[in-house]
């Protein structure tokens, strides 16, 4: 993954090779749930998340579930 | 049948002595023999040697504390400083403040207000602070004691940790002084302090007068209604004690949930004899982690399960476990702990970053309404979230001289600070069965 910058209509899904839109995703972890704005592929649905936000996500998780 | 071969203490003379860990049909046992004082057996583990087996796979080199070590000259215990062949790193560095006590408990690890009366002024503590600063870092910083709050200037002591850049300040209380003074509960929040390791042995008054000699609960309320009210977190720390309060541990888990988030976790310590207790245990008068664990699960009718929780990381895992759980919509406990995910940090660095993370003061339950923002909002709003709906619970056997295991003493992580030096909790506080100690004082 890299970083999107600004110019997101740019992106196509890689697998389904369709221009991703923006638009609400939902996010959810355990019970937590919050829907946000984010961008996603129209046909199959995969969220684009970025290294930076891949990265900070799996340090909570090593802080959350693990000790 | 013999599990592993260690050496223990003689509980007489203190004379280190080959030991034996043993699975027999009850249980797996420490025994040893003193040629000089006879043969001692004590309970570890109220389940199967297989079990007890099972949490080898948890054990870890925590990799020495840091810092200037002291040489190996008798051998563990009896050089700790710590000494080179320490392998537990630093996940809490406690300080006795005082030996006086407000209370005279039946049952005291540090014997207060008995030992002989002793109080370092601000710049002797400041000397241990730079003890424990030599070796690299800042741990959480436990002020324990006696009762750490019969110290007017407990303020200023931890004003200057605070200032060294000790961040996670906790008091090991028994809350009497705290539950009325609120004007002084605010000052140690002012200057530093975050949490409260209260002494909680249960819910109900009748646990009080047999732990504690006196009723206690309504202190306990009163105290973390205060902490709720100027944004301390508490810890409830209930010592285990056979047929006296092993029957309420899952009403603690549920007083605890009733107090979320001002009560960040629960810290079970199954009862050890060092200090004053009332005569030399019986092994009936001891509780295992095995126990503790079989408690949580049945009496909380199977909200937290025995598989939510994992053991420590050290060099001997039986040190401790814990579990990490949110509260749910529906009012119970999820647990967030994975079976898969590990850290790849020490396991002493892994303690710290969790205590200073879970046993903070957090904000009040955030609403987490949906809006118009983007992902970047999602990490802090999600360990927000965590803090706010996240409560601990644990669990540590201290060792004492009957059931001293040496080689997982060499693993411990939680040091006091002497002069120059740091020790072992449980070499710190082990007393003989006459009281001799190893150090303390």
């Amino acid at each position: 993954m890299a970083e999107m910058g600004e110019a997101w209509e740019e992106w196509y899904c890689f697998k389904c090779n369709e221009k991703v839109t923006e638009g609400e995703v939902q996010f959810s972890y355990l019970q937590f749930k919050k829907p946000v704005k984010g961008t996603r592929c129209p046909k199959c649905g995969a969220v684009f998340v970025s290294e930076e936000m891949g990265r900070k996500l799996r340090s909570i998780e090593e802080q959350i579930e693990d000790k | 049948m013999v599990l592993r071969k260690t050496q223990s203490l003689c509980p007489v003379c203190l004379g280190k002595i080959d030991a034996e860990i043993v699975e027999e049909e009850d249980g797996v046992y420490l025994a040893k023999t003193c040629l000089d004082h006879g043969n001692f057996k004590t309970v570890l583990w109220r389940g199967s040697g297989d079990s007890f087996l099972i949490w080898d796979r948890y054990a870890e080199n925590g990799g020495g504390p840091g810092g200037d070590l002291s040489e190996i000259k008798k051998g563990c215990p009896y050089d700790c400083g710590p000494c080179l062949a320490h392998t537990g790193g630093i996940c809490v560095a406690l300080i006795e403040v005082t030996h006086r006590c407000n209370m005279r408990c039946p049952i005291c690890f540090s014997s207060s207000p008995e030992v002989p009366a002793f109080e370092p002024d601000i710049e002797a503590i400041k000397r241990l602070y730079r003890t424990i600063l030599a070796t690299g870092t800042t741990p959480p910083l436990q002020f324990s004691g006696g009762e750490p709050t019969l110290r007017d200037d407990l303020p200023e002591i931890a004003a200057a940790a605070s200032d060294l850049g000790f961040e996670m300040i906790q008091i090991n209380t028994n809350g009497v002084r705290l539950a009325e003074d609120t004007r002084y509960l605010l000052k140690l929040k002012e200057n530093g302090v975050k949490i409260l390791y209260l002494q909680f042995d249960g819910v109900t008054d009748d646990v009080y007068y047999a732990t504690r000699g006196g009723p206690l609960i309504n202190t306990k309320i009163k105290v973390i209604e205060n902490c709720s009210n100027v944004g301390l977190a508490v810890v409830l720390v209930p010592t285990i004690v056979p047929g006296i309060n092993d029957s309420q541990i899952g009403r603690i888990v549920q007083f605890a949930k009733q107090w979320m988030p001002v009560v960040r976790g629960v810290h079970f310590q199954p009862i050890s004899y060092f200090g004053r207790y009332p005569q030399v245990p019986d092994n009936r008068e001891r509780i295992t982690l095995p126990e503790v664990l079989n408690a949580l699960e049945k009496q909380t009718d199977g909200e937290v399960r025995i598989s939510d929780f994992k053991p420590r990381r050290s060099k001997d895992a039986h040190c401790a476990f814990a579990g990490f759980f949110v509260l749910g919509d529906d009012g119970a406990l999820i647990s967030a702990f994975s079976p898969v995910v590990r850290s790849t940090s020490k396991p002493a660095a892994a303690v710290r970053r969790f205590l200073e993370t879970y046993w903070s003061p957090t904000p009040r339950r955030c609403s987490c309404q949906p809006c118009s923002c983007g992902m970047d909002s999602i990490p802090d709003e999600l360990l927000n979230w965590v803090q706010a709906h996240s409560l601990t619970i644990s669990g540590m056997p201290f060792q004492d001289v009957w059931n001293i295991d040496l080689e997982r003493l060499e693993g411990c992580c939680i040091h006091v600070a002497t002069d120059g030096s740091l020790v072992p909790f449980c070499a710190y506080y082990l007393t003989s069965i006459r009281g001799k100690r190893l150090y303390h004082r």
